[in-house]
């Protein structure tokens, strides 16, 4: 999120403006939630589960995503 | 980040007069995790949980963490991590990476960790620390102060190891869903059970308190598949917001 208080407050003025304070609490929410969610993940070692493998193909490889150092922990089918 | 508070009361979350925004189930959700931090757990008393929670608050601050972030290799710099300390360096050290640099963990660091950690203790201690870490960033970006630490209360951990628990392609033991019986049976309500609510199956209760904060947080897991489900924010919006933390993170899955 960085380190700066100004560009934060005004973003979460901008946001607020946007989607509403309660879509501002849900974004708030998903950090916190994705933030565990990436950390565990990594920590452990899971792999991807094989339905969201299979079905993210694409938009793994638009997105470059094998870049990612936890991209080992989920090997090639096969 | 600012310095770890400890000892406060998780009756009273100060939401910075923002109170009446934050939805019921998410108070209730984050007084729950505190309070779970606070618990003896399975491996490590209530004082310990609570200085793993602390280390990793102070880790967001750590000046080595930040050197190490920002070098090719994080093995290549030396030194100490940000103090003082309760807990032994080498758990220090795990709960600071987990922290601040989970994208650059490895298949080979964790063997290393696990040299002198006990995988149980190893996998509840990424529950802590990360849980934590989840409430920080909530304090961070709706702009409050973080919560203060709880204070810790007494008992002895339970050293319940789940028979369930086995190699089932992650670094850790985890149990599959059909081999969550016996007091492991309410772990998963059936259904699509995600690899990441697995992955700390090893300890029980950390997938109990993992599914409550993503329950509140996120969606229930149960309803993780069904794309007509959402908040305030549509289902699209919660997965842009989901998939942009992810990509900052750098995390695959």
């Amino acid at each position: 999120m960085g380190n700066d208080d100004a560009v934060l407050a005004r973003e979460r003025r901008a946001l607020r403006t946007v989607v509403s304070s309660e879509g501002f609490v849900d974004a708030c929410a998903l950090i916190a939630a994705f933030n565990v969610v990436d950390r565990v993940a990594d920590a452990t070692g899971i792999p991807l589960d094989p339905m969201l493998y299979a079905g993210s193909g694409d938009v793994r490889e638009e997105l470059g995503l094998a870049r990612f150092g936890s991209s080992a922990n989920t090997p090639e089918p096969g | 980040m600012r310095e770890s508070r400890t000892g406060g009361d998780t009756d009273e979350i100060d939401y910075g007069g923002a109170r009446g925004q934050v939805r019921e189930d998410l108070v209730a959700a984050q007084h729950s995790l505190l309070d779970h931090i606070a618990a003896p757990g399975t491996w490590w008393s209530g004082e310990e949980r609570v200085a793993i929670a602390s280390e990793s608050r102070r880790a967001a601050g750590c000046a080595l963490c930040r050197e190490r972030k920002a070098s090719l290799s994080p093995g290549a710099v030396a030194g100490r991590h940000d103090g003082p300390h309760t807990l032994p360096e080498n758990v220090v050290d795990v709960v600071h990476r987990i922290r601040t640099d989970p994208a650059r963990l490895s298949r080979s660091w964790f063997d290393g960790v696990i040299a002198g950690v006990d995988v149980g203790h190893y996998v509840e201690l990424v529950g802590v620390s990360t849980l934590l870490a989840g409430l920080d960033y909530f304090a961070r970006a709706f702009g409050i102060a973080p919560f203060p630490l709880p204070a810790p209360r007494s008992g002895a951990p339970s050293r319940h190891r789940p028979a369930g628990a086995k190699p089932e392609g992650a670094w850790v033991p985890m149990i599959a869903p059909e081999d969550a019986v016996g007091p492991e049976a309410d772990l998963y309500n059936g259904g699509f059970v995600p690899n990441i609510m697995r992955a700390l199956s090893l300890v029980p209760d950390e997938v109990r308190a993992l599914r409550r904060t993503s329950g509140a947080h996120y969606v229930p897991v149960e309803q993780i598949p069904d794309p007509t489900v959402h908040r305030a924010l549509t289902r699209p919006q919660m997965e842009l917001v989901a998939a942009r933390v992810s990509a900052i993170n750098e995390c695959f899955y």
